[in-house]
């Protein structure tokens, strides 16, 4: 099939639903991808001398996370002029930001020469059902506002770091990775601007909230000085900037 | 407009496919590397101060020094052993207490409060020598260092006090042996607590002579009462005489 058929053939099947939207907006479904921007404690960092403890070691409630890219497939069906029903998935990463001062800090509590730091990132995977708004602004502008709630997979980072004090170098200090399946949330608005009958430039801000509760397992920390941090419990939130494409089951009222 | 950029043929899936590399893009490890702090303290000077616990106007003082008597200089390749000695009463119990001294300070920094603050990663080993083959057992509570970890090869030239060798070495036989035993009496802030060695007994049995390796290892995250993990802070050499 080359490519002017399958234009007639988008074209058709965009005719053959907008003879049953009538009122209704169009369903669509819609690919994003946008960065996230990590907030309270989670988006925190601490200086290495914060970080520093020589006798008990440190519980860490920041989650240095830094900024992310997402993507997500998400799509909606209106059952009336305004609302419908829809959902999202969503997959987001987020590396850790001023790993230089986290390093630091053990360095500063170990009093070594050296430390290594090398850490994964954070990661989620998001399935968010909801209610979906739409309010035609202009000929091809349409606002868009969405509520959605579902769960979230989310894992925390791999922390590795290697100490090396006199030219020798001890098991490195882990902080294994943790997921957990948390319930999650999903507020945001944008606007879709027509580029065609079918499809929508899409630009989004959403905010994001979670929290897992995560259980942090550690390599064996034999000595009881430095950052230990074996439970997470601080929200997982953010707002996020997306860009994206809707491809519209059906011509616009 | 079948080339145009929004072809709905194009967009659609290019959009994916920029979704996708979005999301790979950000699938890496970040590696940083942090370099040695400044203004690192020297360990000058060490020093054992023991007190007899039968007679405490019985205090000897054993002194171990990079510092130049001459110059009053750190000298980074040269030890004074000159007062690395200790005479200590046969069958006796001696409280010990080590002392570290960064000397290039003014007034000289007592470092051994600084590894005191970092008892949870730091251990001290004391190895009498010879040592007496039924006394010389290596495990988590004891302070003799593993036999592979001995000083056997130093050249004849590099003496404690006296001249007498550093070389360390085992005996069957208690005649020629250093009736000498320590033992650590203090204790960290790990779980469960683990020994440290800033202070200690020294018991002493019959009249006999050799040396004392005193040994503080740094072990950080290691830190597990044994020899091995870690390095060494400082290894020095006294001499010992038992009357």
């Amino acid at each position: 099939m080359n490519s002017s058929k399958i234009v007639l053939f988008l074209t058709a099947l965009c005719m053959s639903a907008s003879v049953f939207a009538q009122q209704k907006p169009a369903t669509f479904i819609e690919v994003d991808g946008g960065a996230s921007l990590p907030l309270g404690n989670w988006g925190a960092t601490a200086t290495a001398s914060s970080l520093m403890s020589i006798k008990g070691t440190v519980n860490d409630v920041r989650g240095w996370a830094n900024v992310g890219a997402f993507g997500s497939l998400d799509g909606a069906w209106f059952f009336s002029k305004h609302f419908g029903v829809g959902g999202m998935f969503k997959f987001g990463t987020h590396g850790l930001k001023n790993v230089d001062s986290l390093s630091q800090g053990y360095e500063e509590s170990f009093d070594v020469d050296t430390t290594r730091t090398t850490p994964t990132h954070y990661s989620l995977w998001s399935i968010l059902p909801g209610i979906y708004y739409n309010l035609t602004i202009a000929k091809k502008l349409d606002f868009t506002a969405r509520a959605l709630v579902g769960i979230t997979h989310a894992s925390t980072p791999q922390i590795i770091v290697t100490i090396e004090d006199g030219g020798v170098f001890d098991a490195p200090i882990e902080q294994y990775s943790a997921s957990k399946i948390a319930v999650a949330a999903d507020i945001g608005a944008g606007l879709d601007y027509s580029v065609t009958k079918c499809l929508a430039i899409v630009l989004r801000a959403d905010y994001f909230y979670t929290k897992p509760d995560f259980t942090i397992n550690n390599a064996a920390r034999l000595n009881n000085a430095g950052r230990e941090v074996n439970n997470y419990d601080q929200p997982l939130e953010s707002v996020n900037f997306s860009l994206g494409v809707a491809y519209r089951f059906g011509k616009k009222k | 407009m079948q080339n145009s950029l929004f072809s709905g043929t194009k967009l659609f899936p290019g959009a994916f496919i920029l979704l996708l590399l979005v999301v790979s893009a950000c699938n890496k490890k970040a590696q940083t590397v942090t370099p040695a702090l400044p203004g690192n303290e020297f360990l000058t000077t060490v020093e054992l101060q023991l007190t007899n616990t039968s007679d405490p106007t019985d205090v000897q003082l054993a002194i171990s020094t990079q510092m130049s008597p001459y110059t009053n200089t750190y000298q980074v390749d040269s030890i004074y052993n000159n007062l690395a000695f200790m005479r200590l009463k046969a069958n006796s119990t001696y409280s010990g207490r080590v002392i570290i001294l960064d000397e290039t300070q003014t007034p000289f920094d007592t470092v051994s409060n600084e590894i005191l603050a970092r008892e949870n990663y730091h251990l001290f080993f004391f190895e009498p020598s010879p040592v007496l083959a039924s006394n010389f057992v290596v495990s988590n509570t004891t302070t003799y260092i593993p036999q592979a970890d001995w000083l056997t090869g130093v050249p004849a030239s590099d003496t404690t006090a006296f001249g007498v060798s550093e070389n360390e070495s085992v005996t069957n036989s208690a005649d020629s042996a250093l009736n000498l035993v320590v033992n650590r009496t203090d204790l960290d802030d790990n779980i469960p607590p683990m020994q440290i060695g800033l202070q200690d007994n020294f018991v002493t049995g019959a009249a006999s002579s050799g040396t004392l390796r005193t040994v503080l290892r740094h072990q950080p995250n290691a830190k597990n009462g044994t020899y091995p993990p870690g390095s060494t802070d400082l290894d020095v050499t006294y001499a010992v005489t038992i009357y």
